[in-house]
């Protein structure tokens, strides 16, 4: 796991070194970089931390790169810092996942309890994937048949009308179930209805997700 | 964070106090000047001279004085008795005074404080005005002795009061205080002019006696008044007092040789300005306190001018052609109206008719130059207010850049304070943070000087300045914008500099003007289109500055237009900027001009002539 990093994105240097100091002082790891595209060629997808960005860089937006991390299976929470006649662009930020937008001339105590914030955030959200990317590695060990009666029980089909619908007998069915839930290491039904939320499939429409989301 | 800015700025508040005591501390102790002057206070030539001595020492605000004076009275009392009076008074009020420098203004007082150097004044230097003259040897001993040299101008009185009444036989010297010496210099003064008359002293020890005397004085005479001295117990009276009833008493004019009788009937004299005799003195004294040495001051003589009474003349019938070139006439009358009421009235119709007539023929004149002055004030007006409207425009960016090094500082601290806490600062960082917190402080200043200058009123002056300085300058205030508006911005301008003879200010305005509007033209261009071009062009003799944008071009209804007032393409403007920008130029004896650019856009060309290249 890579150590926890806040990315300072700022084209004024006596703004970037201010901050590295100050975070530094607060016992936080930085790295900084002065312009977003030199961030987006520099950042590795697992980075772990948190991105602090002006909206004003002299190349990309801070909105664009905020899309350009997430095509990149970046996923780190940002910090906007903002001029006061920008709150428009700050509140697409947020719809899009900062998890907090700064005025300028920003208060050092606020940008600390930001960045703890984040950094807290993106320590939930990587427990999050974790937990998720075990589940989905125990998911993907079912069989495409298995799979298939998977779909139909979390439906809440019952075992004959299971079998009717993949027409193999309900005895097959069984064996199959068995086998899903020694897979998924889940010891009910509801168990397994509840793997398959945490997991994101909806029943009622299983092609919503995909294996390689 | 109001106890960060509040640390920042009690260091800052300490950084002042100490700049402040040092200040302080420089500031010299005053020193002190004390003038002897001779008489009561209220004799008449002790307060002008006074006044003229105080004007002098004031005006050096930045040499502190103490300023003393004392009358020596040895002319209403007994000399031995007032002289060791005086001293003793003078020696208990000054126990512990150290005085620099004293001022005598008279003979008396001169004898007075040599007399009495060595106890009363040892470190003092002496600065005198009188008679007497001051060997060099003595000049040089102790702090030294400078001053000026009174020269009562007897004879060059005399020669005008001769001058002006040819028929004059005799002269009647009016002079009871004079010593037997000054009696003797007179006498010697007048031997040039003894073939042309005659000369006597009336010399009455009393004030009924003098004017009896003078009540005798025959026609075909003029009376020179040196000064009468008064000192009847109960009648005291001075010079200056007695001088109108000596003229009242007299039948022939009457002369006179100090300043102080002019005005009261005297036809006049060569004569010293007594308050002039006062500043000179006490200008000796102020370069004394400021460092020459007494007696490297040369000793100079009065300055002598001959000024006239003009009533009196009228009274004797003497013209000013008689006078002397350079004589000052006091006094002159009314009575120019009452004696030539007609010949008045027929110059002045002539005047006035030829006033008519000139004003006539200036008027177009007047009225084009005051048309062009207000046109001139106009355009500074409205540069002014329009170069405040694109400020405001920029005020936005203004905070925004301020927020930069604002917070660059609030920053520092803070990181400052939490290492000083926890222990962890080394000098090394803090030096780093000091001189970091400098940078953005100077950095914070230079933007609000820049837009101050924008913001003040302003009259156009014509200084030689390096244009492409100016052109850097207008991208800096624009530049916040640029990046807001997401526009790039190519800058090509030749390394060699370009000299102009333009105003600053103006010239900055009318780039920024166009800078902005070339970002505004590219509101709805996509982005990566979003390029403003900023080039200088060196030709022979002058030299083109254009800004192109590849907006949405000038329409093709305005495009002759652009310059012309109230034309506008744009939704909030009033259309006066171009109007203004292109007077500034044309005050500027440069051009401003614009066109469509074929691959999309409009370009504006600022075109200014060279001063001599180098």
């Amino acid at each position: 796991m890579s150590p926890s990093i806040v990315h300072v994105v700022d084209d004024d240097q006596l703004i970037q070194r201010a901050m590295t100091r100050l975070l530094a002082a607060a016992g936080f790891e930085t790295r900084t970089y002065t312009s977003a595209l030199e961030f987006l060629s520099a950042i590795a997808p697992d980075a772990s931390g948190c991105i602090i960005l002006d909206v004003r860089l002299p190349d990309l937006n801070g909105l664009e790169l905020q899309v350009a991390l997430g095509s990149r299976g970046v996923s780190l929470p940002i910090i906007f810092l903002t001029g006061h006649g920008e709150i428009p662009d700050s509140v697409r930020a947020i719809q899009r996942g900062a998890v907090d937008f700064l005025i300028k001339p920003v208060d050092s105590n606020a940008l600390l309890a930001a960045v703890s914030r984040a950094m807290a955030q993106d320590d939930a959200a990587r427990a999050a994937r974790a937990t998720r990317q075990a589940l989905r590695s125990r998911y993907e060990r079912l069989t495409p048949r298995e799979n298939e009666v998977f779909l139909h029980l979390i439906a809440g089909r019952l075992n004959k009308q299971v079998a009717a619908n993949l027409d193999i007998t309900e005895r097959t069915i069984k064996l199959h179930r068995a086998s899903i839930f020694r897979k998924l290491e889940v010891g009910s039904m509801a168990e397994m209805a509840r793997l398959a939320a945490d997991l994101g499939i909806d029943p009622a429409n299983p092609a919503t997700y995909t294996k390689d989301q | 964070m109001p106890s960060n800015v509040r640390i920042v700025l009690a260091l800052a508040a300490l950084c002042v106090t100490a700049v402040c005591d040092r200040a302080y501390a420089q500031v010299r102790t005053p020193q002190t000047v004390l003038t002897i002057h001779q008489g009561a206070e209220t004799f008449p030539a002790n307060p002008i001279i006074d006044a003229g001595i105080e004007e002098a020492l004031k005006s050096r605000p930045d040499v502190p004085i103490d300023y003393f004076t004392e009358y020596l009275e040895s002319d209403r009392f007994p000399e031995e008795a007032a002289s060791r009076a005086f001293e003793e008074y003078l020696r208990g009020k000054y126990r512990g005074h150290k005085i620099d420098v004293v001022i005598a203004t008279t003979d008396s007082g001169l004898g007075f404080v040599l007399d009495h150097r060595a106890e009363l004044f040892p470190d003092a230097a002496i600065v005198y005005s009188g008679l007497g003259v001051i060997s060099d040897t003595a000049r040089n001993v102790g702090a030294g002795i400078a001053g000026i040299r009174i020269g009562v101008a007897y004879a060059e009185t005399l020669q005008q009061a001769l001058a002006q009444n040819p028929s004059a036989e005799r002269v009647f010297v009016v002079a009871n205080s004079v010593t037997p010496q000054t009696q003797e210099l007179i006498r010697e003064r007048f031997r040039e002019y003894s073939s042309k008359a005659a000369l006597a002293f009336i010399d009455e020890p009393t004030l009924p006696g003098l004017l009896a005397a003078v009540k005798e004085v025959p026609s075909r005479s003029v009376i020179l008044y040196q000064g009468h001295q008064q000192d009847d117990p109960g009648h005291s009276m001075y010079a200056d007092e007695i001088a109108p009833l000596v003229v009242a008493a007299a039948r022939v004019p009457v002369y006179g040789t100090s300043d102080f009788f002019i005005g009261s009937g005297v036809v006049g004299g060569v004569v010293r300005d007594t308050r002039e005799t006062g500043t000179r003195l006490g200008a000796i004294a102020l370069r004394i306190l400021t460092g020459t040495r007494a007696q490297d001051i040369p000793i100079e003589g009065t300055r002598v001018v001959p000024i006239f009474d003009w009533r009196a003349m009228q009274k004797w019938g003497i013209s000013e052609n008689q006078l002397p070139p350079g004589s000052i006439v006091q006094f002159r009358g009314p009575s120019l109206w009452r004696d030539y009421r007609r010949q008045v009235l027929g110059v002045a119709g002539a005047l006035v008719l030829q006033s008519l007539l000139i004003a006539g023929l200036l008027y177009q004149r007047r009225a084009r130059r005051r048309a062009e002055h207000a046109s001139r004030r106009n355009l500074a007006l409205a540069a002014d207010a329009d170069r405040r409207s694109t400020m405001s425009a920029l005020t936005g960016s203004i905070a925004h850049e301020l927020s930069q090094p604002l917070n660059a500082i609030l920053h520092n601290a803070q990181a400052g304070e939490m290492l000083v806490k926890s222990n962890r600062a080394t000098l090394e960082m803090l030096r780093e943070i000091l001189s970091d917190i400098r940078d953005a402080d100077v950095r914070a200043t230079q933007i609000i000087e820049r837009h101050r200058t924008m913001l003040r009123n302003h009259q156009m002056e014509k200084k030689p300045l390096d244009i492409h300085a100016v052109v850097r300058e207008s991208l800096a205030f624009v530049e916040h914008d640029t990046k807001a508006k997401q526009v790039q911005v190519d800058v090509e301008l030749p390394s060699e500099s370009c000299v102009v003879a333009g105003d600053r200010v103006l010239l900055q305005q009318v780039l920024v003007n166009l800078m902005m509007n070339a970002m505004e033209a590219m509101a709805d261009t996509p982005v990566e289109r979003r390029r403003v071009t900023v080039r200088s062009e060196l030709g022979k003799a002058n030299v083109a500055v254009s800004v192109r944008d590849y907006g949405s071009g000038l329409p093709a209804n305005i495009d002759g237009k652009v310059f012309e007032p109230f034309v506008t393409t744009k939704s909030n403007g009033i259309g006066i900027g171009l109007t203004i920008a292109r007077t500034i130029v044309e005050a500027h004896r440069g051009q401003l001009q614009a066109h469509n650019n074929p691959d999309g856009g409009a370009t504006f060309v600022l075109t200014l002539q060279c001063a001599d290249r180098p």
